[in-house]
C-alpha cells in the first residue's frame, strides 16, 4: 500500500513548499544541496567525501551515503536539522545507496561484507542512527535498494561487481561477474524471489519501483564499449525483461545508465546515460507493455527525481544544471538559473527520489 | 646511470618566469574571459570541418590506391600504397580534438581506428577472417556489419606493414585480402562521408546557428563546454592511452608494441599531429578569449607549454617502438607525457573562470 509511503506534511504541501535534495561537487567539496521548486538553493552541508545515494522519508528525513570511501552516511531528521553522522559497521562499507522503511522508523544500506566477498544489508534506527541487524544481500556488489510498493518487501539491486576498499575502482570479478535482483520480506530478511539474465556482464544497478510494484532496472555492460547492450529492464508480475529501445538510441547510452525514475504516477520511466548525454523516456500501458517514447540531449545528466505533475521530472546534470522536463508536453526548462548553475555546483549521479502523494495513489 | 635528456633550457626558463608572472601579477582585466559563439563558429569552421574534409580526402586517396594496387598487385605497388595510409592516420590524428558528435554516434570512432586493442581482436578477427575459404564476394561485403576490429585502419595497417599479410595481398584481385582491403578502404570512405555529411547537416547547426531547444547545446556555456570537453578528452587519452601503457613504470618493462600503429612507424607523426590538433582548437577558441580579457601571460603560459611540447616530439626518433626501451628515450617520452599532464593542469585551472564546467558523472559516474 503505497499510502504508507506518503508523509502527513505531504499531504497539505503547496508546491512552493517541496524540495529537492542531492549531492554535488563545488571546487574541491563535496556537497549534499537541497534546493527548492525553483531550484534555488537552500542549504549546503559539506560531506566528508564524495557521496552517493540519497533518499526522504515520509517523516522528511534525509539519509545521504558515502562511496568511496563508503565509510560514513548523513541523516537529517529534517531538511533543517543538524547533521547526525554515522560510521559504517566494521567491515561493511557502504556500496551505494540506502532507503527508509514506510514509517521512516528504519533505514537499510547497501553493504559489502568483506569477509565473505558477499552483500549485505544492514538494518538502523533512523532517530537514534544505531545499527540493528543485518541480512545477506543474496548477491555481490548491491548497489541501490528501493521498497516495495507495499512497504514490506525491499528490492534490492546486486550489481555483481566485487571490489575492494583497498583497491579502488578495481573490479575483481569482471570474468566471473553475475548480477541479479533480489527481493526480500522485510520482517525477518527473507528472501522471496530472485531475478538474472543471460547477459552476466550486464551490472543491473539502479531500481526505481511504482505503485504496481513494478520495477525499471538501469545497467551498466561491463564487457567491451564497442559492443552496445540494452540497459533498461523490467520487472513486472514476476517477470523479467527488456523495455524496447530503438537500436540508435542504444548506441547512444554508451553501455551506462546512471540512474532511472519513475514520475508520480508510475506510467513515465525515466533513464539517464551521462556518459550519452542522454535522458530517456518511456511509457508504460499494461503489464510489460512500454514504449520507448523519446530521448533528449542533455550533457553530463545523471541525477533523476519524479516532479508533482505527471510526467514531470527533475533532471540534473554533472555540469551544473537544474532541469524540469515535462515528459507529455516534451518541454525541458532550467531551474535555479540565477542560483545553482552560477554557484558551479556539478550534479552527481543521484536526486533524492520523490515521496508520492496520495491523491496519485 | 639513467641519462636524463637534454631539454631546451631556454624554453624551460621562459615557461618557468611565464608561470609565476602570471601567478604573482594581479589581473589588470575586470571580467571573467569568454568564449564567444564568434570563437566556436571559427573552430567549427576553421578546424573541425576542415579536419574532417582532410581526413575524407585522405580515404579518397586511399580507396583510389587499393581499388588500383588490386588490378595490378605488385610488391612495389603494396609499397607505394603506403604513404597513402599514413596520411590517412595523420589526419585522423589532426581530427582526434574533436571525440564527440558524429563521429561518436554509431561508434564510427570504432569503426574507424580499433585501438587500444588491449585483446589482440585485430590480428584475432583478420586471422580468421582471411583463413576462411568461404570469404568470398569481399567487395559486397557490407563491413559496417562486421567486428569493429577489422573495419578501419588498424586492419588496413597489418595488410600494408606485417609480412604475413602483405603475402596475402599478392595473390592478387582475386585473393581474399585484395578484395578485403578494397571493401576496407570503401568502408573508411562511407564512414568519412558520414561523419563529413553529419557535421554539415546537423552538428555545425547545433554549434553555431540560432538556439534550439532540441540541441544538446542549450546555451554558449554549453557549446563551450563541448570544446574544451573534446580537448581535455584527447589529452588524456594521450596521458593514459597513447603514452602511459607503453611507457609503464619503468624503462625496464616498457612496451613500446603498446603504441599506437607502431607496425607503420605512425606513433610520433600522429602524436604530432593530436598536438597540431590541440593548438589548433586553442588558437581557435582559448587564445582570443583570454587575449580579450587582458590575460595574455595566462595565454602565453599555454602557448609556450604547446611549443614545448612539440619541440619535444620532434626530439623523439621515429619509429619510437624501436628505441623506447631505451632510457634516453624512454625518459624524453615520459618527460612528454608530463608535459602533456601539466598542460591538462594549466587549462583546467582556467575552465571555471570561462564557465566551462567539464562534466563529472560522465567521466566518473557510479
Amino acid at each position: 500500500m503505497l499510502l504508507a509511503l506518503c508523509s502527513t506534511n505531504m499531504l497539505s504541501a503547496s508546491k512552493n513548499s517541496l524540495y529537492w535534495a542531492g549531492t554535488a561537487k563545488q571546487g574541491k567539496d563535496y556537497l549534499l544541496i537541497i534546493v527548492n521548486n525553483k531550484g534555488q538553493v537552500l542549504r549546503k552541508i559539506k560531506l566528508p567525501s564524495r557521496g552517493h545515494g540519497l533518499q526522504k522519508s515520509v517523516q522528511g528525513q534525509i539519509i545521504v551515503c558515502g562511496r568511496r570511501p563508503g565509510t560514513w552516511m548523513l541523516l537529517l531528521q529534517h531538511k533543517d536539522a543538524a547533521p547526525h553522522w554515522i560510521r559504517a559497521a566494521v567491515n561493511r562499507p557502504l556500496s551505494g545507496h540506502c532507503c527508509f522503511s514506510a514509517d521512516g522508523d528504519y533505514f537499510y544500506s547497501s553493504e559489502n561484507a568483506l569477509e565473505v566477498s558477499q552483500g549485505a544489508i544492514g538494518v538502523w534506527n533512523s532517530h537514534s542512527g544505531e545499527r540493528l541487524s543485518e541480512w545477506s544481500s543474496q548477491g555481490i556488489g548491491p548497489h541501490e535498494i528501493q521498497l516495495s510498493s507495499d512497504g514490506m518487501h525491499l528490492w534490492v539491486a546486486n550489481g555483481g561487481i566485487l571490489t575492494h576498499p583497498n583497491r579502488g575502482r578495481e573490479k575483481l570479478n569482471l570474468d566471473t561477474m553475475e548480477s541479479n535482483i533480489s527481493y526480500f520480506r522485510l520482517s525477518d530478511g527473507r528472501l522471496i524471489d530472485q531475478y538474472t539474465i543471460s547477459e552476466p556482464q550486464l551490472s543491473l544497478r539502479h531500481i526505481c519501483v511504482n505503485k504496481n510494484n513494478q520495477v525499471a532496472i538501469a545497467c551498466q555492460y561491463q564487457g567491451p564499449n564497442y559492443d552496445r547492450k540494452h540497459l533498461l529492464l523490467f520487472i513486472n508480475d514476476r517477470q523479467i525483461d527488456y523495455l524496447p529501445c530503438d537500436p540508435k538510441v542504444i548506441l547512444e547510452l554508451d553501455n551506462y545508465l546512471g540512474s532511472v525514475t519513475f514520475d508520480i504516477s508510475g506510467r513515465w520511466v525515466a533513464a539517464s546515460s551521462p556518459r550519452g548525454s542522454r535522458v530517456v523516456i518511456w511509457t508504460l500501458a499494461k503489464g510489460m507493455n512500454a514504449n520507448q517514447s523519446h530521448t533528449l540531449a542533455i550533457s553530463d545528466a545523471c541525477g533523476l527525481s519524479a516532479y508533482y505533475e505527471v510526467g514531470g521530472f527533475i533532471i540534473s546534470t554533472g555540469t551544473g544544471r537544474l532541469y524540469h522536463y515535462a515528459a507529455p508536453t516534451k518541454v525541458l526548462s532550467v531551474m535555479g538559473s540565477a542560483n545553482s548553475a552560477t554557484e558551479h555546483l556539478l550534479w552527481d549521479n543521484h536526486l533524492a527520489k520523490t515521496i508520492i502523494p496520495p491523491h496519485y495513489q | 646511470m639513467i641519462q636524463s635528456h637534454p631539454m631546451p633550457i631556454l624554453v624551460r626558463l621562459q615557461l618557468a618566469l611565464l608561470v609565476t608572472v602570471s601567478l604573482v601579477t594581479p589581473s589588470l582585466s575586470y571580467a571573467n574571459p569568454m568564449v564567444t559563439s564568434d570563437h566556436v563558429q571559427a573552430w567549427v569552421n576553421e578546424y573541425v570541418v576542415p579536419s574532417y574534409v582532410a581526413l575524407h580526402q585522405a580515404n579518397q586517396a586511399l580507396q583510389r590506391q587499393a581499388h588500383q594496387l588490386c588490378d595490378q598487385v605488385s610488391l612495389q605497388a603494396l609499397n607505394k600504397m603506403q604513404p597513402y595510409l599514413n596520411q590517412a592516420l595523420q589526419a585522423l590524428a589532426y581530427s582526434q580534438a574533436i571525440n564527440g558528435g558524429p563521429v561518436q554516434e554509431q561508434l564510427r570512432n570504432f569503426h574507424l581506428y580499433y585501438w587500444p586493442d588491449r585483446t589482440n581482436l585485430v590480428t584475432k578477427h583478420l586471422s580468421q577472417l582471411l583463413d576462411q575459404p568461404s570469404s568470398l564476394g569481399w567487395q559486397q561485403y557490407d563491413l559496417s556489419q562486421s567486428s569493429i576490429a577489422i573495419t578501419g585502419y588498424p586492419a588496413l595497417e597489418r595488410l600494408l606493414y606485417v609480412p604475413r599479410y602483405r603475402q596475402l595481398v599478392m595473390l592478387g584481385k582475386q585473393g581474399p585480402a585484395c578484395r578485403y582491403m578494397v571493401a576496407l578502404s570503401d568502408n573508411l570512405l562511407r564512414l568519412t562521408t558520414e561523419i563529413t555529411d553529419a557535421w554539415q547537416v546537423n552538428w555545425r547547426q547545433q554549434l553555431v546557428g540560432p538556439r534550439d531547444g532540441s540541441s544538446m547545446f542549450k546555451d554558449q556555456n554549453d557549446k563551450n563546454t563541448f570544446v574544451f570537453t573534446n580537448i581535455d578528452t584527447l589529452l588524456t587519452k594521450i596521458i593514459n592511452q597513447k603514452l602511459a601503457k607503453a611507457l609503464t613504470s619503468r624503462v625496464s618493462s616498457a612496451k613500446p608494441k603498446r603504441l599506437e600503429s607502431w607496425r607503420s612507424s605512425q606513433s610520433v607523426i600522429m602524436l604530432k599531429a593530436n598536438a597540431k590538433g590541440l593548438t589548433d582548437s586553442l588558437n581557435l577558441t582559448l587564445k582570443p578569449a583570454l587575449i580579450d580579457a587582458n590575460e595574455e601571460a595566462k595565454w602565453d603560459t599555454i602557448r609556450l607549454k604547446l611549443s614545448f611540447i612539440d619541440q619535444l616530439i620532434e626530439q623523439l626518433p621515429t619509429p619510437l617502438m624501436v628505441s623506447l626501451d631505451e632510457p634516453k628515450y624512454w625518459l624524453a617520452t615520459q618527460e612528454l607525457r608530463n608535459q602533456f599532464i601539466q598542460l591538462q593542469g594549466l587549462l583546467q585551472e582556467i575552465y571555471p573562470s570561462l564557465n566551462v564546467q567539464l562534466g563529472f558523472n560522465a567521466y566518473d559516474g557510479d
